[in-house]
């Protein structure tokens, strides 16, 4: 294959372009296979996002438990406010910012799309996740340290949280 | 294989100096190893800094390209699906996926395009993210073999692509057709008649 | 890129639809076939795995299967 433009004229264009570099195309690569995520999604009513509410508030507190951390220092450390934090892990009514989500998924390195669809940001969840999270939050134990069994529920949770932002 | 499909130039932002590149087609361990190893870190940190959501967004737009990975190895096998990549001092400064996709422009719908479906910049060559930001032309370079490959197909030039809202600007600016909001992809599509294409690789 | 070479056997009617086809969708003969080979493998790979491939009236919404296996 030949490539149509030349040394000279790539120089003088170069320079008369606009000074940022460009991206194309969208975060999710995949095509989705639009058929499947039909059947399996629905629109959240809201005892769905109560229970989601509390699967995700059970969440964010174990891996916060699992690396040993208060509320505040997890606040210090994923740049997040305490309040919220605390909101987050306790009031299942509490609408979690967009932001909070985002930097709780950087810093525990969780999906986005799947953190997002637990905190009720977007408008529907899929079947199987809604499922997967409120079967986890039921085994958990209001407790203050993790049993070697919540935390090997919780590292089997987390991975298919991973693994469906993938499909 | 990893080919070298041709010579080409950046332009160093600093000296406004020519710097040689060249362009591959397929991608191999080193870009990968680039995009990991060099790309990311410095688009995490970049995160850390960032002033507005559109910035984040178009950092985590480019970040989460770690999929690509996936889809560059499967392109391999897929006919009509191919990955280029822009080396300039050793280094991956660009890359881009593509495949083939069908026209909207009322001229040509309907008619095979080359459809690019990924394409990005090192973090150090954009300026919003790099006050010493170093080299310009990987996009133009890229579009470029884009076009080249289209004609090569018997297209005749024409190519398309989603734009991120941040560079929508560029598209309009360098000869892309605004075409419409695509609600699917939540980004503007742009298209590039076989004229448009002609006149952007001419000199 | 290397190129090899295929020569390719094709009756009257099969070699004037080739015509018809590469001048209606405005390329040359041999991007036409090779574009009908994309198409192939996308299809084939879709059947091979499971899924199925239909073709839609727009007016009635009546879907037929287009290939199967």
């Amino acid at each position: 294959m030949k490539l149509l433009f030349t040394i000279d004229g790539l120089r003088r264009k170069i320079a008369a372009d606009p000074e940022d570099e460009p991206t194309a195309g969208g975060p999710k690569g995949r095509p989705v296979d639009h058929a499947l995520a039909a059947e399996n999604t629905a629109v959240i009513g809201e005892n769905k996002l109560v229970q989601l509410r509390v699967a995700l508030g059970v969440l964010v507190r174990q891996l916060r438990l699992k690396e040993g951390l208060s509320i505040a220092q997890l606040s210090e450390r994923a740049q997040v406010s305490e309040d919220e934090l605390r909101q987050v892990e306790h009031d299942p009514h509490y609408t979690a910012r967009a932001r909070l989500i985002y930097q709780l998924s950087e810093y525990f390195r969780v999906s986005l799309t799947t953190l997002s669809q637990m905190s009720g940001t977007t408008h529907s969840i899929n079947r199987v996740l809604y499922n997967a999270a409120v079967r986890y939050a039921a085994h958990s134990d209001d407790v203050s340290g993790l049993t070697n069994e919540e935390r090997e529920a919780l590292d089997t949770f987390v991975a298919m949280l991973n693994e469906r932002s993938r499909a | 294989m990893k080919e070298l499909l041709g010579d080409a130039i950046l332009l160093e932002r600093r000296t406004r100096a020519d710097a040689p590149a060249q362009v591959f087609r397929t991608l191999d361990q080193k870009n990968f190893g680039d995009f990991e190893t060099l790309w990311r870190p410095m688009l995490k940190e970049a995160r850390r800094r960032v002033a507005s959501w559109d910035e984040a967004a178009q950092i985590d737009a480019q970040d989460s390209h770690w999929e690509w990975v996936e889809k560059a190895v499967e392109a391999e096998r897929i006919m009509g699906r191919d990955t280029y990549a822009v080396e300039c001092a050793g280094v991956t400064q660009g890359l881009m996926l593509v495949d083939v996709g069908f026209g909207r422009l009322p001229g040509q719908r309907g008619k095979e395009l080359v459809y690019i479906e990924l394409l990005a910049t090192a973090p150090w060559n954009r300026p919003k993210l790099a006050p010493d930001a170093r080299y310009k032309g990987v996009g133009r370079v890229l579009v470029g073999t884009a076009i080249s490959l289209s004609v090569d197909l018997g297209f005749g030039g024409c190519i398309g692509l989603h734009s991120l809202a941040q560079s929508e600007d560029w598209y309009r600016a360098v000869g892309f057709t605004d075409v419409e909001f695509d609600n699917a992809k939540d980004m503007r599509y742009f298209e590039m008649t076989n004229a448009d294409a002609l006149a952007f690789v001419s000199d | 890129m290397d190129r090899r070479q295929m020569t390719l056997m094709l009756s009257d009617k099969e070699m004037s639809l080739l015509d018809e086809l590469a001048e209606r969708r405005g390329m040359s003969k041999t991007a036409l076939v090779r574009q009908a080979l994309r198409l192939y493998q996308s299809v084939t790979e879709r059947l091979e795995s499971g899924e199925k491939v239909f073709v839609e009236r727009p007016s009635t919404k009546e879907k037929t299967e287009l290939m199967v296996l």
